[in-house]
């Protein structure tokens, strides 16, 4: 069952190598422009 | 005492109990010593030939899980419930015994603890003492038990010694895992026994009791039920984790599409740039592009960035800011930030494409110092831009090592969690008394 489980990751994996996709990426996303709070946060 | 029975095979027979009439059926006549007549529950004494009333005990044994008579099979032989003691550590922490008999296998033990059970053998041998652990065979038995009075509470049926309400014994106990090894010691004898976990089902084929209760904490010697999961799915994700990696070093090429530098608006406003053409072969690839200020001091740069395709202008946007900001205060000097930034487009399909750069610099007005870094004479501000493709799938694979493992981790949680509230019922414990 769990060679199963690690069989269907792994072929998620290979799908996402192959569209090179991730969920980190920035692309996509509207930037947030004007919401971005910029400064140090130091204390 | 030798618990196979030598031939001939002990013959059933029957006698009337002199306390209420009742005609008592002994299963093991000429090895039982005791019994308890079914009807009044009298302890006789049926090792002479005039039965002699030891204890009337009219208390009923009609709660037994297994009534006495009862048959079952149990490992291919076929054994009969002929006794039953309910035993209690000086009237705490209750258990039951119930004594099978097969005329041609002798005596086995069934000790239901909290709704597990376990399958006794009394010993002809006596294991040897390594430390204060034991060894029988080839098998080592962890102290667990020690110091403990087992007292009987209830008795039912027939055995093959001689045994009262109120008997004590005292007792320890050692345990593999799914195995136990007891000791027993009054003033004249000691006996060893080894009983062995049942799985729930075995139990309730054999005597159909209801074997479905969770010991909690767990019995002393119940294997853990994760344990084997643990140690099986170990090597297969380890596997699945090496050849992820090996498929994720052979895909993870990276080429360099450009890497230049553009000069930044000292007075702040926005400046957009346009780099292409920036050709990308593979049906689908990651892009990268990487951002460096190294004059950026007490504030930060807004890049908005617009891959744009050119054969069809579709876009894939993104917006970073690089910041770095420095300072004194009470503790001593301060600094956060970078001065380098880079946003990861993915999923981008073949083409040619442009990259469209807006950016603007910001001073922070709170810095100690008054200088302004876009205006510094020796260093006119620039941005480091390295445009490429492909690289590494970090985040994608450190997804997959994330399922792959939590479901080993879970066990793994759970098998510590077992286990530490199985050690902790141990007079041996970390912490414990002894």
């Amino acid at each position: 069952m769990f060679a199963l489980w690690c069989m269907g990751v792994a072929a998620a994996f290979l799908l996402a190598i192959s569209f090179a996709w991730s969920p980190f990426a920035d692309s996509g996303r509207a930037g947030p422009r004007g919401v971005l709070v910029t400064g140090p946060t130091h204390k | 005492m030798p618990a196979e029975a030598a031939a001939p095979a002990p013959a059933a027979t029957a006698l009337t109990c002199p306390s209420c009439g009742g005609t008592v059926a002994i299963k093991a006549a000429g090895y039982s010593v005791t019994v308890a007549c079914s009807y009044c529950g009298s302890i006789l004494d049926v090792s002479r030939p005039e039965v002699r009333l030891i204890a009337a005990y009219h208390e009923a044994a009609s709660g037994l899980a297994i009534p006495l008579g009862t048959r079952g099979t149990l490992r291919g032989v076929e054994w009969e419930a002929i006794g039953y003691l309910g035993r209690s550590e000086n009237g705490n922490y209750a258990w039951e015994e119930y004594l099978l008999f097969n005329p041609y296998h002798g005596y086995r033990w069934l000790i239901a603890t909290r709704g597990g059970w376990s399958l006794g053998e009394q010993l002809t041998v006596v294991p040897s003492r390594v430390g204060r652990d034991m060894r029988l065979g080839n098998e080592r038995y962890g102290a667990f038990f020690a110091n403990g009075t087992a007292r009987v509470d209830y008795v039912f049926g027939e055995f093959y010694w001689r045994v009262r309400r109120g008997d004590r014994v005292e007792t320890a106990d050692w345990v593999r895992p799914g195995f136990m090894l007891s000791r027993e010691a009054d003033g004249n004898e000691v006996s060893w026994s080894r009983s062995e976990m049942l799985a729930p089902q075995e139990i309730a084929r054999a005597f159909g009791v209801d074997a479905s209760a969770r010991p909690w904490p767990p019995l002393p010697h119940q294997p853990s039920p994760h344990r084997a999961f643990v140690r099986q799915s170990a090597p297969v994700a380890l596997l699945a984790a090496a050849l992820l990696l090996v498929v994720a070093i052979f895909a993870g090429g990276r080429t360099t599409l450009y890497s230049g530098t553009l000069p930044i608006a000292a007075d702040g406003s926005s400046r957009e740039v346009t780099i292409g053409p920036l050709s990308l072969g593979r049906s689908y690839q990651p892009v990268t592009v990487s951002t460096r200020i190294p004059q950026l001091s007490n504030g930060w740069v807004d890049l908005d960035y617009m891959l744009v395709d050119r054969s069809n202008q579709r876009s894939f946007t993104a917006y970073k800011a690089a910041e770095r900001y420095s300072g004194y205060d009470s503790d001593g000097s301060w600094s956060e930030g970078s001065d380098a930034t880079a946003a990861h487009f993915a999923s981008v399909p073949r083409g040619d494409y442009d990259l469209v750069l807006e950016h603007t610099a910001n001073q922070w007005t709170g810095a100690q110092n008054s200088g302004d870094w876009r205006r510094s004479d020796f260093s006119p501000p620039l941005i480091d831009v390295h445009i490429s493709s492909g690289g590494f799938p970090t985040g994608i694979l450190f997804l997959a090592f994330l399922l792959i493992g939590l479901p080993i981790g879970y066990a793994l949680f759970q098998h510590l969690r077992f286990e530490g509230a199985r050690v902790g019922e141990s007079d041996f414990a970390p912490g414990g008394d002894d």
